[in-house]
């Protein structure tokens, strides 16, 4: 099993939730809206373009448009890979948590 | 109005264009713009702009991290490449190196020179502000042949002080040459001596290494030397306080030790005495406003307008000298101002403390070191071009694998730079090694550190930007070029860039061809200068220089000393030389008309054994003679163009007045000789004699050619015993001819070497191209042998292109050269006729050294047997 960066996990959550829509801008704002941080586009794209080595997503070209200047929207969505990939990551994350209680976190806020 | 934005800010938009080059599907160049249209519509244009400067800022370390990477790789890769190539393709390597290296060598030393030149005078703290006084003569008036001279009257410097609150400072110079100084029963015979007042250390940058400046010069009968003077008089004993005897007149103590001057100075002082003392000596009114003699320096206050005062300066003149010195005058000479920096280089006045230099000399080595490098830039264009085909496989392949046009551009501009810096490292060593003999060449005593030299260093460092973008760009572009198909289809590559390829080799030869051809020109001309006849005797002739003003009392016995000696023809004491005649005045005689126009008339003051010395005949009338009691008084000689520019049909007999009024008898006429350079044609002269000869410098020795070292033994021996104080100082009579040409003879030995150094460049890179066409008609040549060339005809064809380029350099070398050439013999008088064939052989030589070239390649491939050629397919 690959292990998958949590900047990927969140990447790889977010363009599975927007699902056809998720393209440059939408996947920013999305992640940007989860993690409470600005994101950068070198960033997003560096990460993307890992996805895309590793086979997790995959790309297509939308049509241009003009508030793009004319550029066309890239589209992301999962592969098969990369569906495995999240699964796997999710599988993980319970197996790291299984057992224990909300009591960190839930000490954390009343403290 | 400023119209409201609606983009991103304009340079965060640039650096992430720049960004994006970088990486070609750069796609979020979209996302980027739609959300900040998107922002820009919720919270506006200001917020939309922060953001977009925000994402592209922090992109920038992760663009850094992947570019760096990439960088050193291919960089790695690159440099492999290139030294593989180099090792490969040694002799090219080699030619390429060395032609760039010559290049650059000639071209370091030539900046150092000219930086050299640059910097006179400037080391003076206050050196912008400081000024000349000098003097334009009246229309019509000149002064060894100049119409303006350095000097200008006594009491000027005092007034501008006194009147002008923006001069600051002023100070005023003498020179006398050739002084005696004794100390302690040792004589110095010193060329330079200069008298000045105590301010000369206020205006100047003049440090004193021992002393007091402002009480140095304070009393009369002081003394301030430089450093080696000191040392050369006194030795390791400290010179404060020691007393040196001036002309055995007069007891001067040292009152300070100056460092020694840099040589970047248009004057270097050695000795500084009180101008008071030169006054007390030669009795002179330091206030008087008359005599044009003394050399006055002026320092303005920061900021004051220079041409202000010396529009002001005539006012003074107006207001204290007489009449006829006032402007508008007979007599005035208008004063002017010469910044001091631009001494060096722009003024050649009458009495400069020594020849200046002239910026033409700096153009002309400028422009010259930058044809070398272009020369050696072309050379290295020409053969990477030419060497293109071989690297066709190498950029297809790298086409295929994905290498972009910009990276093959960089890989090649990469590859240049490193035969550069190889270059570079030579030239720089080779630099060293000619720095010596280059400095003595231009008698500047020039040294190098590029450490120090930072203005050089930084030069050197564009230089080679420059130079890489020169030499490389068209490889590059070229070579970049290729498609990749046609060159792995094996079609036949042409050696492309042919057409530019001959402009350059063209442009190359056009060079050299000018230079020979100045080359010869300015040989030329020198030769029919020292050959022609002047009108005057200059072998064996030996010029003692009279210093001892004691000496010209005793003359009539030194000479009949000197010529009981047989091997002594004869002697003659004059104050000029006849190849030099400066003094002058105007023409006067008794009842001369008070309209008649003035002319400067050259006068020379010798004695009756002149003409037999010198050989300069007469061409009516007698020569001045002991025997005719009337010559003892006052008597003349004219030469030709005297008697022409005064109209006079019969000068034997007629009066003639002397500058201070003597009057006496048109004794002969003699033959018009050069008594100037042949730069200057002949003038109006008359020679001058009386008994009492007081004003004499020279003493001219006719000898024989038999035991010429026993002949000067004698001459010291009797100088001896006439001057026991005064070293003697003589020498050639034919040595002073020559030098009046040295400046011209050093131009000469420049354009030989120029000229040699541009054919050789040049003929490096024909050898290499020469070698690379050869190569690539092997197989055309071996058919042609098979079918029944002749090894003759086929070095023919080889050769036949090149001689094309050199005739047609040839024509566009020889109207350039001939113009340039002709202006240039506009300094002389007297001139060597252009013949064409000087354009001839110019050609002819440059064609004979590159078809030399040439053959050397071509005969190998002319000569070998067409089956090795051919067994190979």
């Amino acid at each position: 099993m690959k292990e998958i960066t949590v900047l990927e996990e969140i990447l790889l959550t977010t363009i599975f939730r927007l699902g056809e829509d998720a393209y440059g801008v939408s996947i920013r704002q999305k992640v940007s809206e989860i993690t409470k941080k600005e994101i950068i586009y070198g960033t997003l794209y560096n990460t993307l373009d890992q996805l895309l080595r590793k086979g997790y997503v995959r790309k297509r070209q939308g049509k241009p448009t003009p508030q793009r200047g004319g550029r066309s929207k890239i589209f992301y969505n999962l592969t098969v890979k990369g569906i495995k990939a999240l699964q796997d990551a999710r599988d993980l994350h319970q197996k790291i948590w299984d057992g224990i209680p909300d009591l960190i976190t839930d000490k954390v806020r009343s403290s | 109005m400023r119209s409201k934005p609606s983009k991103p800010p304009r340079f965060s938009r640039w650096l992430f264009s720049v960004m994006k080059r970088y990486d070609e599907d750069f796609i979020w160049a979209g996302d980027l713009e739609e959300e900040f249209n998107q922002i820009m519509g919720e919270r506006g244009i200001s917020k939309a702009q922060r953001w977009y400067r925000a994402q592209v800022f922090k992109t920038l370390p992760t663009y850094f991290r992947f570019a760096m990477h990439w960088t050193a790789i291919m960089a790695k890769h690159y440099l492999i490449t290139a030294f593989r190539h180099m090792k490969r393709q040694k002799s090219f390597t080699v030619i390429n190196v060395a032609g760039l290296a010559i290049g650059l060598t000639f071209f370091i030393l030539i900046m150092i020179y000219i930086q050299f030149e640059l910097s006179y005078d400037r080391y003076h703290t206050n050196d912008d502000n400081i000024y000349r006084v000098a003097s334009e003569l009246p229309a019509g008036h000149t002064h060894g042949g100049k119409t303006a001279m350095t000097r200008t009257v006594f009491a000027l410097a005092p007034a501008l002080i006194e009147e002008f609150p923006q001069v600051k400072n002023a100070t005023r110079f003498m020179r006398n040459r050739n002084v005696l100084l004794t100390y302690e029963n040792q004589n110095f015979l010193e060329k330079d001596v200069f008298f000045a007042e105590p301010q000369v250390f206020q205006i100047f940058t003049l440090p004193l290494e021992r002393g007091q400046p402002e009480a140095a010069l304070e009393d009369p009968y002081s003394i301030v030397l430089s450093q080696r003077m000191a040392e050369r008089i006194f030795g390791q004993k400290n010179p404060m306080g020691r007393v040196i005897r001036y002309e055995n007149s007069y007891d001067l103590k040292v009152t300070g030790i100056l460092q020694n001057m840099p040589q970047n100075s248009h004057f270097v002082m050695d000795f500084i005495m009180p101008l008071q003392i030169y006054a007390l000596i030669r009795e002179l009114d330091l206030a008087q406003w008359q005599n044009h003699a003394i050399v006055t320096y002026i320092q303005l206050t920061e900021g004051a307008d220079p041409h202000a005062v010396e529009e002001s300066i005539p006012g003074l003149f107006w207001k204290y000298a007489e009449s006829d010195r006032q402007p508008g005058g007979r007599r005035y000479c208008r004063p002017f101002l010469q910044a001091l920096t631009s001494i060096h280089l722009h003024s050649d006045l009458d009495g400069e403390f020594a020849p200046n230099s002239d910026i033409k000399n700096v153009y002309l080595f400028s422009t010259i070191a930058f044809l070398i490098l272009i020369i050696a830039c072309i050379n290295y264009m020409n053969l990477a071009t030419a060497r293109s085909t071989q690297r066709g496989k190498e950029v297809a392949i790298r086409k295929v694998v994905g290498a972009l046009r910009h990276h093959l551009v960089k890989q090649f501009y990469g590859e240049s730079f490193i035969f550069l810096i190889f270059a570079l490292i030579l030239g720089l060593a080779l630099v060293q090694v000619l720095l010596p003999a280059f400095s003595t060449f231009v008698e500047r005593d020039l040294s190098f550190s590029l450490l120090d030299n930072l203005a050089l260093f930084f030069g050197l460092l564009i230089t080679a930007i420059v130079m890489n973008f020169l030499a490389g760009s068209y490889p590059a572009l070229l070579i970049s070029s290729f498609r990749p198909a046609s060159v792995l289809k094996k079609q036949i590559l042409k050696a492309r860039g042919n057409r530019l390829r001959n402009v350059l080799v063209v442009f190359q030869f056009a060079v050299s061809v000018g230079l020979i051809v100045s080359a010869v020109v300015v040989r030329l001309q020198l030769d029919y200068i020292k050959n022609r006849d002047v009108g005057y005797d200059r072998d064996q002739i030996v010029i003692i220089r009279l210093h001892d003003p004691q000496i010209t009392k005793s003359l009539d016995a030194l000479k009949s000393e000197l010529k009981a000696n047989p091997n002594v023809v004869a002697a003659t004491a004059s104050d000029a030389l006849p190849n030099n005649i400066q003094s002058q005045m105007g023409p006067r005689w008794p009842g001369m008309p008070k309209d008649f126009d003035y002319f400067d008339v050259y006068v020379s003051y010798v004695d009756e054994d002149y003409m037999d010395v010198y050989g300069i005949d007469i061409a009516n009338g007698r020569n001045f003679s002991k025997e005719f009691p009337s010559d003892a008084q006052s008597a003349f000689l004219f030469n030709e163009s005297l008697v022409n520019a005064l109209g006079w049909e019969q000068p034997l007999g007629r009066e003639f007045e002397i500058w201070w009024g003597d009057v006496g008898q048109v004794v002969g006429v003699v033959k018009n000789f050069n008594f100037h350079s042949l730069h200057r044609g002949i003038e109006p002269m008359c020679l001058y004699y009386r008994k009492d000869q007081r004003y004499v410098y020279y003493l001219s020795v006719k000898i024989r050619g038999g035991d010429i070292p026993e002949t000067l033994a004698f001459l010291e021996d009797i100088w001896r015993k006439f001057s026991p104080n005064y070293p003697i100082d003589y020498s050639f009579f034919d040595d002073i001819f020559d030098n009046a040409y040295r400046s011209e003879a050093r131009l000469g030995s420049m354009f030989n070497v120029f000229s040699f150094l541009a054919v050789a460049i040049a003929c490096l890179g024909l050898f290499g191209l020469a070698a690379f066409t050869a190569e690539q008609r092997t197989k055309e040549i071996g058919i042609r042998k098979v079918l029944g060339a002749s090894g003759a005809g086929i070095f023919m064809l080889l050769s036949k292109e090149f001689t094309k380029w050199i005739m047609i350099s040839s024509f566009i070398a020889w109207p350039i050269a001939y113009l340039a050439m002709h202006a240039w013999q506009q300094n002389f008088a007297y001139r060597a006729p252009l013949t064409p064939w000087i354009f001839l052989l110019a050609s002819g030589a440059a064609a004979v050294v590159a078809l030399g070239t040439v053959a050397s390649q071509t005969l190998k491939v002319a000569t070998a047997n067409p089956v090795n050629i051919l067994r190979y397919e």
